[in-house]
């Protein structure tokens, strides 16, 4: 520009010369004649409209001014904001932590699991699989085998105790791109050899906890499962092995050494699968070629040895996301996304409503913008830069909020239903932070477009007549739609979250089990090797002496694969004398060994018949307690004493019968089970006790422990946990659905409260006049506020309607957790209803008093 | 020289538009045509000028590229473009048929109202 202007005054001053006049004079006289230079370039500037970023910088400072003025509204915005993105980014974070992270490792990206389906469906490998795998593939290197959630119990450093280790290979740590923080990493020559080289590599935090972090232990002794390792290294900090969502490990030891961390099966056995295969695909390679590779070799190592387990395919995924059941997950982030994104649409209908009455309250101020020049399109542009930065602050307050609101979330589910605790990282990362922006700037748009667009609409002679300017219908149309929305969606939380409540009361009732005061614990006698005849002497001893400690009630042992209080271990079972055509048709139900006493202990009411007692050892005849559900189901009868029952074509007789105790399951009905007694089956190695005591269940555990160590303090006592504890965990996703589900009909509640009683009070402002009028003509108090309350009530009445709708389509997610109530729920809904209406209509009627406090006289003077 | 005019409002838009319509000019150029067509009657004022040349290139009507003016000097060339043309059109229709309303209304007789 500047180039061009001095041109045009050198061309004139050259005319100039040309007439005559000196130079000098010349240019003077064209400058001056121009006018000032500066001026005009600022009149151009102007003209040409500032470029985008001064226009930016303008509108947000303009914005932020604003903002200042009215504090109070600002404030109240911000914070709505800041909760209804935190909602949203917390689910976020938790998808992101459960489902979308990588292994921790270098270079993730191509990092691949591997699993390969078998019978019973697990997809777990035996080490000769993995070493035939290891030494043929072509598609994938640095295959690495890892059993991650092995039990060690060590003893360190005068410390003993259960850890979770990892048996891992040793391309474990090469594959990840792990660097050792002190010493080293065992060598592939350390695992090659079949127990020979028991080293191990400690975790950071084991190290800091159990050696107070002495750089010394290098080359030191300690225990695992009674057998002395060698310290060779300390893992990084932060790192806890491969699997996310899952037990945090703490040591690692080589593969060759899988007896000491395996007991179930010989682990160089072909068919002890309970490893899991990780790897790195070829440069090149595609997980499918990777997948029918492996494929092919299950299946000609299968063809050569039979001792092989049968495979079904094979398969290669990215290692991203929690390795375990995700189906657990999954159901519930569906469930929490709902509600975020419900919350989310919840605040925004909410804040446009509050910034399209602002935008009435500033019609003067906009007008007066319109009429001097201003483009709708630039008021429109300052109005949705104010809605950004309100969104951008609240999303900023909301990200913060939301890392708090995810561990909180996260730390029901860090300790398991065995008492293992499990470790979730769900900081976020950049993709949360990208995801929080996006949202914000989404609902930055979307409350704030339509206030913008409507506020720039502002009829000029209304407004610069003063008075605020009337409100056109469609605005008022606008703020009552935003609040019925958010009524509406306020139902459907309300009822979501009676329906959990309700079904929360009717978990325990019905169970027929009275689980407080009762302390579990697990004495894993296999972990030392104990022959069953020692295991079994030394069950009955701790049985017996723990029955002699003060405050102790009653101790029983029960098997199972589950927990104490859960079925058993599914069998087949009919009467004797009727058969079927088919194995197949013979009903499933549930075995479950237990000692004298379960039933006693855990509350479960006999109807008739007697308990197991000393009689029932071995040797004795085969007897059978079973409940009314395998009486109705098996013996067709309620008088099932003295009948003779065939369980895995063995023969029991039944003694007892029990009422059905199961805790509620929204999936499964009553099981039949046949409870069989503990003592007549010489082999079963593991057990659980479940000890029921007079006072405190945790504060008898030392008592417990020592008790159990002056019989043999070599075994270690393990997965203690009340078994009240245990119960809430299994409930995990119900209680956590729950508790969100009501902080967010709360908000939600409070939010359209807000928003109503926004709408009802402006009405009320605005139409002072057309009161007074009313009053000055005869109108009661009660007319005027039959007035407003109609419209409230109005709106109310369809946000009910829809709302109930939407609950209607939506509680159908909450099917997993509902026990005993069904999805559509009548009181749940009514209750609901009920507590929606009392809320709003109150928030409605509030305002409309100050309309009856109206003077006619002042009114009728407003202007 | 008969006395100069004040240019009307929102009427100096139109003229440069048609002193471009004969040919690319720069600034001072559009000036020197603008009188030069007038006959010397219009005052231009300078400083408003090339604001008013901003605006007509922000809306599409004019076209601007450096070139050479006849000194050899660098210097920034407007040319109509094709809506520019269409818009000197319709301007001119408005104006002439303004300009008949006016006249016609100035011109009425006390006996014709």
């Amino acid at each position: 520009m500047d180039a061009e202007l001095r041109f045009h005054i050198e061309s004139y001053a050259e005319d100039l010369v040309r007439t005559g006049v000196s130079r000098q004079e010349a240019i003077r006289r064209a400058r001056i004649e121009f006018g000032g230079l500066d001026r005009a370039k600022e009149e151009c500037r102007e003209v040409r409209g500032l470029n985008l970023v001064d226009t930016l910088i303008q509108d947000l400072r303009y914005a932020m001014r604003m903002l200042r003025k009215s504090p109070g509204v600002t404030l109240i915005a911000v914070l709505t904001t800041a909760l209804g993105i935190a909602a949203n980014v917390t689910v976020f974070s938790l998808v992101d932590g459960l489902f979308l992270r990588s292994v921790p490792a270098k270079n993730p990206e191509r990092i691949v699991r591997i699993l390969a389906p078998e019978n019973d469906g697990g997809g777990y490998f035996s080490i000769p699989e993995f070493l035939y795998l290891r030494n043929q593939t072509k598609t994938v290197e640095e295959l690495t085998a890892h059993y991650s959630t092995a039990p060690l119990y060590i003893s360190a450093n005068g410390e003993t105790g259960e850890v979770q280790g990892a048996v891992v290979s040793s391309s474990y740590f090469s594959m990840l791109g792990l660097q050792p923080y002190l010493g080293r990493f065992f060598t592939s020559e350390e695992d090659s050899t079949p127990d020979r080289d028991a080293v191990a590599v400690l975790g950071y935090g084991f190290w800091q906890r159990v050696y107070r972090g002495d750089s010394n232990i290098l080359g030191k002794p300690f225990l695992i499962n009674g057998q002395s390792f060698t310290i060779i290294g300390i893992m990084p900090p932060e790192f806890h092995g491969t699997e996310i969502g899952g037990m945090p490990n703490e040591i690692w030891i080589p593969a060759m050494m899988i007896h000491v961390g395996y007991r179930h099966c010989d682990g160089f056995q072909p068919s002890c699968t309970m490893l899991g295969i990780l790897g790195r695909l070829r440069s090149g390679i595609s997980a499918s070629e990777a997948r029918a590779e492996i494929a092919t070799l299950l299946q000609q190592l299968r063809a050569s040895n039979s001792a092989f387990d049968e495979r079904y395919g094979a398969s290669v995924i990215a290692a991203i996301g929690i390795s375990g059941d995700r189906e657990y997950f999954l159901l519930l982030m569906r469930l929490l996304t709902t509600i975020g994104g419900l919350l989310l649409l919840i605040v925004c209908a909410n804040l446009g409503g509050l910034l399209l009455a602002r935008g009435t309250a500033r019609g003067t101020e906009i007008a007066m913008r319109l009429a001097l020049g201003a483009g709708r399109s630039r008021i429109v542009r300052q109005l949705l830069t104010e809605s950004l930065l309100l969104a951008f602050a609240g999303g900023a307050v909301g990200l913060l909020l939301s890392t708090w609101m995810s561990q909180l979330l996260v730390s029901f589910y860090s300790v398991d239903d065995e008492g293992y605790r499990h470790l979730f990282d769900v900081r976020p990362d950049a993709t949360v932070i990208l995801y929080s922006i996006v949202v914000t700037a989404a609902a930055g748009v979307l409350f704030g477009l339509l206030p913008a667009l409507q506020a720039s609409r502002t009829d000029l002679n209304d407004a610069l007549k003063g008075g605020g300017g009337t409100v056109g219908a469609s605005r008022k149309l606008s703020r009552t739609a935003l609040a019925t929305v958010q009524v509406a969606f306020s139902l459907a939380l309300l009822v979501g979250a009676g329906l959990l409540a309700r079904s929360a009361a009717r978990i325990e009732s019905g169970a027929n089990m009275d689980l407080h005061h009762v302390l579990g614990l697990r004495l894993p006698v296999s972990l030392l090797h104990y022959p069953p005849h020692r295991a079994y002497t030394f069950k009955q001893e701790v049985v017996r002496r723990l029955r002699e400690l003060p405050g102790i009630e009653s101790v029983s042992l029960a098997k199972g694969q589950g927990l104490v209080w859960m079925p058993g271990q599914r069998a087949r079972a009919t009467l004797t004398g009727k058969t079927y055509t088919k194995p197949e048709e013979e009903p499933l139900i549930s075995v479950k060994p237990v000692a004298p006493d379960y039933f006693g202990t855990l509350r479960i009411p006999f109807v008739s018949g007697r308990d197991f007692n000393d009689s029932d050892k071995l040797g004795s005849p085969p007897v059978t307690i079973v409940n009314e559900t395998f009486a109705r189901q098996i013996t067709a009868s309620h008088l099932p004493l003295g009948q003779t029952v065939l369980v895995d074509d063995k023969p029991y007789q039944i003694v007892g019968l029990v009422k059905d105790a199961q805790m509620r399951s929204a999936i499964q009905g009553p099981l039949p089970v046949a409870y069989v007694p503990f003592w007549q089956d010489e082999t079963l190695l593991e057990a659980r006790m479940c000890i029921r005591v007079a006072g405190d269940p945790a504060a008898a555990l030392p008592m417990v422990r020592k008790a159990i160590a002056s019989i043999d303090p070599e075994v270690p006592v393990t997965e203690t946990m009340l078994l009240m504890d245990q119960v809430h965990g299994a409930y995990t996703d119900a209680r956590v659905a729950g508790g969100v589900l009501s902080c967010a009909a709360l908000l939600a509640l409070t939010l359209s409260a807000m928003g109503l009683y926004g709408v009802v009070s402006y009405e009320v402002g605005r139409r002072t006049k057309e009161i007074g009028l009313r009053m000055a003509l005869g109108a009661g108090p009660r007319d005027v506020v039959q007035l407003f309350l109609r419209q409230g009530f109005g709106v109310v009445l369809i946000g009910v309607i829809f709302g109930g709708a939407l609950a209607f389509a939506t509680t159908r997610l909450l099917g997993a957790w509902l026990f005993g109530v069904g999805s559509a729920d009548p009181l749940s809904f009514g209750a609901a209803a009920a507590v929606l209406l009392a809320v709003t209509l109150t928030a409605a009627y509030l305002p409309t008093r100050r309309a009856t406090r109206v003077d006619p006289m002042v009114a009728l003077r407003y202007e | 020289m008969d006395k100069q005019l004040d240019l009307l409002q929102g009427t100096l838009d139109m003229l440069i538009l048609k002193a471009v319509s004969l040919g690319p000019l720069h600034g001072y150029g559009i000036l020197l045509r603008i009188q030069q067509i007038s006959k010397d009657r219009l005052e231009i004022q300078q400083g408003s000028l090339y604001p008013a040349l901003y605006r007509l290139e922000h809306q599409g009507w004019i076209a601007s590229e450096w070139g050479e003016s006849e000194n050899k000097r660098k210097a920034k060339y407007y040319r109509l473009t094709a809506a520019g043309k269409r818009r000197l059109q319709a301007e001119t229709e408005n104006w002439n048929s303004m300009a008949d309303v006016i006249a016609g209304i100035l011109g009425t007789k006390p006996e014709e109202v």
